[in-house]
Parts: structure tokens; C-alpha cells; sequence
């Protein structure tokens, strides 16, 4: 199956041309809504807010601007707190898997330690903590 | 030694402690001049030496007991001036030492009373980690087992742990003890139901432990904290 198909084997793209299926690119952005209290009292962030035993669920851009994501974010996932970024090719450069799973929302990626282990080490949600970016309030 | 040796000899000391000692030799041999002198001089060895001296400087400037009243003067002077050194010094050092202890039982006692107060935050946010709905963080995370809650109030407050962590709650049902003094140093306890994680950076160095009981935890973040 190329990366064009999903498991029926139809090629699945939403409007704007954007496949839900294809790999995560490098140029493409990661977001991710984190609870307000993950912010230490020194302004840090805790690696505790990237420790999912079932992988760190996150959003690509999948071609939507900024703007769209936030809106979406608030509108339509009614995430609260506090949104993160963080480039594509720069979780690869810490070798975070990305796992596109648009089951349930088609930028629905899945950010795994590697592609057969799924939580993230505990080194590796120490240095996301610090390469992630604070995009807003939601 | 002749007086005047004496009194030559401890214009030029420098060290007050010896001029002191030297003073106080002085001195003694002085009076002794002086109830010699005053006897003679008076009739009487009772008579006060400063009086004797004013009373002579105004009757005689001529006299070898001029001479001595001036020197006598001058020792007493120095007297002065050496006993003020020596208070002066006395004194510095005293409010040194007492600053210094002062300073040292303010720090402990802020220390304390910093760790008192991040004992009790710690506590409110145990108890709010504790009434976390099913899905906080809004990716499906589950509510805490009560057990851990109850788990990690007793190592916060009924153990050897002697510096209190920020507390954090994961997604995967485990509550997270962290230190981080600074950008180079970094200690995590990941405390789940049946066990505990640690991990920890130093520099770029880490290290994960996945593990450990509770005495390990506990002796780990000591000595890791007590360095900062």
C-alpha cells in the first residue's frame, strides 16, 4: 500500500488536496494542546506532558495555515490550555516516529519513540521539552 | 629595661595584640615610677598620677619628672589608641561571627520554611491530581487510582525525603517528582502503582533506571539535590 491509500486501498484526500495517509513531511508542523499546569514555576515545561502509553497524540498541518489549526483547535476539538509546536523534520532529529492515524480526525498523527515502540523514552520527552514552541492560549 | 626603652620600644610596635602585652608591662613599671615619683614629688603615694602630671607640666617643664609626666602621657595615649585598635578588632570580629551565624540559622530557617510551603502545594496538587476527570488532558487520559495519590503523600511527607519536587501527573496514570536546580541537571521519579522510574541528566549524561524502590528514589534525590 502506498502512502496515497488506506487500508481499502482508496486514495483518501481531503479538501485542498491534502492526504490524510501520506507521511508526515518535513516542512510540515506538529500541535499539540497541553494542559496549562505542565509549566513549571520557572517557565519550563515538565516532560511529564509528552508520557502516553499509547503514543503522543498530536496534529499536523496537513496544508491548513496556523490560523486554521488554532481555530480548529478551539472550534472543533475544543482543546483547552495551551497549544505547542513543533517542526516535523526537528521531532525526527530526536527521532520521534510519526505516525499519521486519521481515523477519527484526519490530521491525527501519532508521535512514538520508534515505529515498533510506541511511548516515548523518558530522554526523549526531556529534549521535546525543550524543542516544542509555544504557540498560544486556547 | 629602663622605662624609656620600654616606652621607645612600644611606640614602634605594629601588632596590637604585642603592644598590648607590652603595654601592660609598661604600664606597670610605669606606676611604679609613678608612686615612686609621686612619693617623692608629694609626700604622698596616693596622689592620682594624672593629676600629678597636669600639676607638674604647669609648674615645671624642666624637671626629668616633666620628662616622664610627658612620656607618661604619651604611653597613656598610646594606651588609648591600642585599647580602641584591640576593641575595635575585638568587636568586628564578634559581629562577624554573630553575622555570620545569623545569617547562616535566617538560611536555614528560610530553607525550612520554603520547603514547608512547597510541602503543602504539593499536597493541594496531589488532591488535584486526584479529582482529575477521566480525559484531563483531553487525549483520553484516565483518573488516578487513589492508591498512587494516597502513595505519593506518604513519600512527601512521612519519609526521608528532605527537598520537596514539583509534582506532575502523566498520561499514563503515574505521577512525576521533578528537580531541576538548573539547564544542566535534571532528576525525574515517575512514580506508578506497582513501580518506580527514574531518570536523570546530568550535563548530557542520562540515565534511566526502570525499577527502582522507594529507599533508592529517596536516597537518589538527596544526594542529587543536596548538591545545589
Amino acid at each position: 500500500m502506498n502512502s496515497n491509500q488506506n487500508s481499502s486501498g482508496d486514495i483518501q484526500k481531503t479538501n485542498g488536496g491534502f492526504d490524510k495517509y501520506s507521511d508526515v513531511k518535513d516542512s510540515e508542523t506538529i500541535f499539540r494542546a497541553i494542559w496549562s499546569r505542565y509549566w513549571k514555576r520557572d517557565g519550563k515545561l515538565s516532560p511529564a506532558a509528552f508520557k502516553d502509553d499509547n503514543g503522543l497524540s498530536v496534529d499536523r498541518d496537513g496544508d491548513r495555515t496556523k490560523e486554521k489549526v488554532i481555530s480548529d483547535f478551539r472550534i472543533i476539538r475544543r482543546f483547552q490550555g495551551n497549544m505547542v509546536s513543533i517542526g516535523a523534520k526537528k521531532c525526527r532529529d530526536i527521532e520521534i516516529f510519526l505516525k499519521p492515524n486519521p481515523e477519527y480526525w484526519p490530521y491525527h498523527v501519532l508521535a512514538q519513540d520508534s515505529e515498533n515502540v510506541v511511548p516515548i523514552s523518558d530522554a526523549k520527552c526531556d529534549q521535546l521539552r525543550f524543542t516544542v514552541r509555544f504557540e498560544c492560549e486556547l | 629595661m629602663s622605662f624609656y626603652s620600654h616606652i621607645s620600644k612600644l611606640l614602634n610596635k605594629k601588632n596590637p595584640v604585642d603592644d598590648l602585652k607590652s603595654l601592660e608591662t609598661s604600664w606597670d613599671f610605669l606606676n611604679e615610677e609613678f608612686k615612686y615619683l609621686s612619693g617623692t614629688a608629694s609626700g604622698s603615694i596616693f596622689v592620682d598620677p594624672v593629676e600629678l602630671v597636669k600639676t607638674n607640666l604647669e609648674t615645671d617643664s624642666d624637671s626629668s619628672f616633666t620628662i616622664l609626666a610627658k612620656n607618661y602621657k604619651k604611653l597613656e595615649d598610646r594606651v588609648k589608641i591600642v585599647e580602641e585598635r584591640q576593641r575595635v578588632s575585638e568587636s568586628t570580629q564578634t559581629e562577624w561571627i554573630l553575622d555570620n551565624k545569623s545569617k547562616i540559622e535566617f538560611l536555614e530557617n528560610q530553607l525550612i520554611i520554603n520547603e514547608k510551603v512547597r510541602l503543602r502545594q504539593n499536597l493541594s496538587a496531589l488532591i488535584e491530581i486526584g479529582n482529575l476527570e477521566e480525559n484531563w488532558n483531553q487525549y483520553g487520559a484516565k483518573r488516578f487510582n487513589q492508591n498512587l495519590i494516597y502513595k505519593c503523600m506518604n513519600i512527601i511527607t512521612e519519609t526521608e525525603l528532605k527537598y520537596q519536587p514539583e509534582i506532575f501527573p502523566t498520561g499514563r496514570q503515574s505521577i512525576q517528582f521533578e528537580y531541576e536546580p538548573d539547564e544542566n541537571h535534571y532528576l525525574e521519579i515517575e512514580i506508578f502503582d506497582s513501580k518506580i522510574k527514574l531518570y536523570k541528566r546530568i550535563n548530557s549524561k542520562s540515565i534511566s533506571e526502570d525499577d527502582i524502590n522507594l529507599q533508592t528514589a529517596i536516597n537518589q534525590i538527596n544526594e542529587f539535590q543536596s548538591k545545589f
